[in-house]
């Protein structure tokens, strides 16, 4: 269930995105700042503390109908445990996700069976064939950094606002499902406003495209409400909608157990 | 020195005009049997460059594997009329022996039944061990469970592909089947039989052995042919074959419609439609300019001789073609018809001239020379023009439009010769004849065009105000033109309605796959699977057919055979056998309702993944969850056995000793542990994929979906690409071929145009005229780009070839005027237009006939050609009768003003 996992990551990237403020302050705007740092900060950034929210995703179906689900979420430890638990439509209602250690461990709860599954193990590492999303593509757990060598390229303004401009390469040792990753991180929060995607085997192909916008300060901290991810190859989109959401709140751990799923 | 050989010309033809026109008969006589040997190519391939990869990959393929050469039978309807009517008319079609050698429409057991463990997956065996370990059915169940938690709740990356999609949904079929069979065993044990057991057993193993759509809405037949694509009598007549034995079966299934599908039927309904077009368009051309001769000179009989004459051309210019280029394609197909446009321009310039002059010169042989000197070098010039531009094609890399230049080239140059030798003799010979009949003199009627002269005088009269409005309207004209878009759709040149056209997209919905498939040759079985699974990863690929899907590559063969030994070691004992019992019913019922649960599961992850036909799969077992009184069948099946536990006990059991032993025999013979090697395959399986000698293996890669617009194409062809350049087939062909065709187009019109330019300029031994006769060319094709977009028509691949075409054309125009000019003076405008303008408005009205009858064809493509030439043709004659003499009426009356200053 590809797209099911996906779905997930998106989350999980999102809820990364949306803490990318916290700790930039000392690097704002910096002219000199190399394309390591920003990598390094853009990674530090991307791994929120606590967030609770509610959020819409669309989906294209295989048969290229849009289907738009409606749950709410929570994070903790900086992305390391999430739940999410759909809303809308009716007849997923109910039905919730955990992802445990940065989406390592992940478990689905089905409200009528009332059975909770195992899904994945070593998700992260895992190629996603076909999808829009995989976890490598949210740039979280040092990947961006471990397995690619960032350059900073000329400054250019995306979606009206100035931005740096990185080329990510493939190390020649690596493994990594790119061959080339573009980034546009936001100069002012370092929240990556357009990030590129390039297919393993040609650096010229963009596979997909990340577009992040609509950029809200919410208890002081920018958070983009809108992230949609373009499948470039087969015309495909999945789009993420913040409609609530907090930073300012502590989490219970139980929440995200086989118990907090069914509550 | 021109004028002198027109002039002694014009005696020659005067004195001896029989022994000319026999003369040309026998030449004519002698092309006839060259353009007997012209043959029609009308693949988009053969507009390729001839020595292009892609292209070259292609006719390799389609020579070397007639499994290329699809030819399909797309069946829709219900079900079981679907699959009698199916099996009914493969009988019929396998007794046309001499174009078909078998129909595949179910799954080729044969094979499957000795190897088909060999080609699962190590991970699938590994299950397939423990789930085969006792196969009665409560434990065959609990292990269907197991598996089906593991196989599509445990590991995400089991629907990762569509194939994988496909294969889930095959899978849901054959537990449908199986628990369908147990339904009727319960519920109706009087039908139920060991051959219902033994169906339920194939399709659980195999899925349903007919290849019919996932809803089961659509079958599908592939005949093999006993030819190749490239051989088109035998397309025409194997598709007329199947169409009537359809027409002929279907009557008696009322509930089914059929029609045929893929290269082979497309290429001899395009045959039909295009030489049906080319037959029709070129007699309505002759038959229109016939019309608008008589109309205008008000004789019947000269009309009918200059038709005569341009026959002639054409069969000239034909068998100038067979000797040159010994085909025709789909862009030179329409020949004819542009000749019949072109070529008559000329017996009207020597015919409107003629009728002249014999109103003036005292004898026939004095009229006809002055009439030569008179338009002789206009024609002469004109149709060098207009033969160098289509030349300037020639250089184009596509062979489509060098064809076309080749072809238009030679056959104005055949149309301008056989006129200007044959036309005068013609004429003077049916001259002497009325003569020799009437005993009086021959009375010519001459009509004169005088609202031409009025416009003439108006214009001369102020040129500025003309040309200033000439301007303004080409400037408008000039914006809409560089907004106009370009239709890039395939399909939308293909006749409408084509049935074989409209059943792609049938077979694009029902199986997500299109039949515009690609193609790949490698040196290997190994790079054959190294390629098909890199490709299976692309989103646009639906499914890809591989050698390797019947011969593993070696070192996956020896990872599979220790546990194919397992496998059949397992099944070859005896084993357990669990016989259903008042003790264990309840596991029974246990694991029917733990089905019911992991199907529901699955189809609510296949909803929120976006799968949707696993889901709608699902829910045809499992009942719809939106649906609040949605029955189970699965659950309805449980009701049953609790409601009558003792007779589903003894059903059971009975199914159980029915389909086990069969079960066990299957599946020992499947788990056959011999490598299979390509002397296993059966040889139609084989012919499929490796060629006659046996060093080439065929890829096949079926997009998900149309690709015949742009976007999509252009997004196939980088998948492809990405995997390997050498891929060929249809739509990475017709992909190659737009981008080709706009470099070209664009290179050949510029090309063209300077052509043009420096033709006028050694003809007029002047530059301001050269550029003046150019002018009414350049902004006509700005008019005719604009009017077309104005009119919301758009460019496409074939119309577009009328660009560097009108600049061959268009230039005729200014050319006669410029020529009369020359000849009368730059004052005598109204003279100019109200002779010349006649001849080059009834030229223009001839071309537009020839062209405006392509404008019925049925193949949009070329509909869509005639609508652009009969525009450009329009404009360029408006354009030359509004900026020309205007500019030179300012030109003029500037030269006078200063005359009189000074």
């Amino acid at each position: 269930m590809i797209r099911y996992k996906e779905q997930m990551l998106l989350i999980i990237f999102l809820s990364f995105v949306l803490a990318a403020a916290l700790p930039v302050g000392q690097l704002y705007a910096q002219d000199d700042i190399t394309a390591d740092e920003i990598l390094k900060t853009l990674t530090e950034t991307m791994n929120p503390d606590q967030s609770h929210g509610i959020m819409t995703m669309t989906i294209v179906t295989s048969t290229g109908q849009e289907r738009t689900f409606k749950y709410e979420t929570f994070s903790k430890g900086k992305g390391e445990k999430s739940l999410m638990k759909y809303l809308e439509p009716q007849r997923v209602k109910g039905q919730t996700i955990l992802m445990l250690n940065d989406a390592n461990d992940i478990w689905t709860y089905f409200p009528r069976t009332k059975r909770v599954r195992k899904l994945a193990t070593h998700a992260k590492k895992q190629k996603v064939e076909g999808s829009d999303f995989s976890y490598e593509d949210m740039g979280a757990s040092d990947a961006f950094i471990d397995e690619y060598n960032a350059l900073r390229l000329k400054d250019e303004k995306k979606e009206g606002r100035s931005c740096y401009k990185l080329e990510l390469t493939r190390k020649a040792e690596s493994n990594a499902s790119y061959s080339r990753v573009m980034l546009w991180v936001d100069k002012e929060n370092f929240i990556p406003l357009i990030v590129d995607y390039y297919h393993g085997d040609d650096p010229q192909l963009r596979e997909k495209q990340l577009v992040c916008h609509d950029v809200k300060v919410i208890e002081d901290i920018p958070t983009p409400l809108q992230c949609t991810m373009y499948n470039k190859l087969d015309n495909t989109y999945t789009g993420m909608m913040i409609i609530e959401i907090t930073y300012d709140i502590d989490l219970a751990d139980d929440i995200f157990t086989e118990m907090g799923m069914q509550r | 020195m021109r004028e002198r050989l027109l002039r002694s010309w014009a005696r020659i033809t005067a004195s001896h005009p029989w022994r000319v026109i026999i003369g040309v008969l026998i030449v004519t006589v002698l092309a006839a049997i060259s353009a007997s040997q012209l043959r029609m190519d009308m693949r988009w391939s053969d507009l390729l460059p001839m020595n292009d990869p892609k292209a070259r990959e292609f006719d390799e393929i389609i020579t070397e594997y007639k499994s290329a050469s699809t030819f399909l039978v797309v069946i829709r309807g219900e079900e079981q009329q679907m699959k009698q009517f199916a099996d009914a008319i493969a009988q019929d079609i396998l007794h046309l022996k001499q174009y078909f050698s078998r129909v595949d429409y179910k799954l080729d057991k044969e094979f499957l039944s000795n190897h088909a463990l060999m080609l699962a997956e190590k991970e699938d065996l590994e299950t397939f061990a423990d789930m085969f370990k006792d196969l009665s059915l409560i434990p065959l169940l609990t292990s269907i469970n197991d598996n089906f938690e593991e196989e599509y709740v445990g590991d995400e990356e089991a629907l990762s592909t569509k194939e994988k999609e496909n294969e889930a949904v095959r899978t849901l079929d054959g537990f449908h089947s199986w628990l369908k069979a147990m339904d009727t065993f319960i519920t109706d044990p009087g039908v139920a039989n060991s051959t219902l057991a033994d169906s339920a057993v194939e399709r659980f193993l195999y899925g349903d052995p007919y290849f019919i759509s996932q809803d089961k809405r659509v079958l599908l037949m592939h005949l093999k042919t006993t030819f190749t694509a490239m051989e088109v009598d035998k397309d025409i007549a194997s598709t007329d074959s199947v169409q009537a034995i359809l027409a002929r079966r279907l009557p008696d299934f009322p509930k089914v419609k059929a029609g045929v599908a893929g290269i082979i039927p497309l290429q001899k309904d395009e045959m039909e439609h295009i030489t049906r077009d080319m037959k029709f368009s070129s007699v309505l051309a002759l038959v229109l300019v016939m019309v608008l001769f008589m109309l205008t000179f008000r004789i019947w009989s000269t009309p009918i001789l200059a038709g005569l004459n341009l026959m002639i051309s054409l069969v000239i210019a034909a068998g100038g073609l067979g000797l040159a280029l010994g085909r025709l394609n789909m862009m030179t197909s329409m020949f004819a018809v542009i000749l019949i446009g072109l070529g008559i321009d000329y017996a009207i310039h020597i015919i409107s001239v003629y009728g002249e002059r014999r109103t003036i010169d005292k004898d026939a042989a004095t009229a006809m020379e002055e009439t030569m000197v008179r338009s002789g070098p206009g024609i002469i010039t004109a149709a060098l023009t207009t033969a160098a531009a289509f030349f300037a094609l020639a250089i184009s890399v596509t062979q489509g439009i060098k064809e076309m230049g080749i072809v238009l080239g030679i056959g104005i140059i055949c149309a301008m010769v056989t006129t200007m030798i044959m036309l005068p003799a013609i004429l003077i010979a049916r001259e002497k004849f009325m003569v020799r009949m009437t005993k009086k003199p021959l009375k010519q009627p001459h009509v004169e065009f005088k609202f031409l002269g009025h416009i003439g005088s108006v214009i001369a009269l102020r040129p500025l105000i003309f040309l200033i409005a000439a301007i303004l309207i080409t400037a408008f004209f000039l914006y809409q033109a560089i907004n106009i878009k370009f239709d890039y759709n395939m399909l939308n040149l293909e006749p409408e309605g084509l049935e074989t056209v409209a059943l792609q997209d049938t077979i694009i919905e029902a199986f997500d796959l299109s039949p515009d498939f690609a193609m790949v040759t490698t040196a290997s079985i190994d790079e054959s699977y190294e390629i098909s699974e890199k490709l299976k990863q692309m989103p646009l690929i639906s499914m890809v057919e591989n050698i390797a899907d019947y011969v593993p590559p070696q070192r996956l063969q020896e990872e599979r055979i220790t546990e194919v030994k397992k496998i059949r070691r397992i099944v070859g004992s005896t084993g357990s056998h669990t016989m259903i019992s008042y003790r264990n019913i309840s596991q029974l019922t246990d694991q029917l309702e733990r089905l019911d649960i992991n199907i529901y599961e699955l189809s609510q992850m296949a909803f929120i993944g976006g799968q949707d036909k696993v889901d709608a799969k699902a829910k045809s077992i499992i009942g719809d969850p939106e649906m609040p009184d949605a029955r189970s069948f699965i659950i309805d099946l449980v009701d049953k056995i609790k409601q009558h536990p003792e007779s589903a006990i003894r059903q059971l059991n009975r199914f159980q000793k029915y389909y086990e032993p069969n079960l066990r025999r299957r599946i020992y013979k499947m788990a056959n542990p011999s490598p299979i090697t390509l002397n296993d395959l059966p040889q139609h399986v084989k012919s499929q994929y490796v060629n006659e000698r046996g060093d080439k293996y065929l890829v096949t890669i079926y997009p998900k979906e149309q690709v015949y617009n742009y976007e999509a194409l252009t997004r196939l062809d980088k998948q492809l690409e990405a995997v390997s350049p050498k891929i060929t087939g249809t739509p990475p062909i017709f992909l190659h071929l737009i981008r080709l065709i706009g470099r070209d187009g664009l290179i050949a019109t510029l090309l063209t145009v300077v052509i043009v330019i420096l033709l006028l300029w050694v003809d007029f031994r002047s530059l301001r005229f050269a550029l003046l006769g150019v002018t009414p060319l350049i902004t006509g094709g700005i008019w005719m780009l604009g009017i077309m977009k104005t009119f919301g028509l758009k460019l496409d691949m074939l119309n577009v070839m009328a660009i560097p075409m009108i600049v061959g054309i268009g230039i005729d125009d200014g050319v006669h005027v410029l020529h009369r000019y020359i000849f009368e003076g730059l004052k005598k405008t109204p003279v100019v237009l109200r002779s010349t303008g006649k001849a080059v408005l009834l030229t223009s009205l001839t071309t537009m006939a020839g062209f405006g009858s392509l404008m019925t064809a049925s193949y949009r493509g070329w509909a869509s050609f005639g609508a652009l030439l009969v525009t450009g043709v329009g404009a360029c004659f408006v354009t030359t009768i509004l900026f020309i003499p205007s500019i030179i009426g300012l030109l003029t009356s500037k030269k006078l003003n200063n005359e009189n200053g000074d």
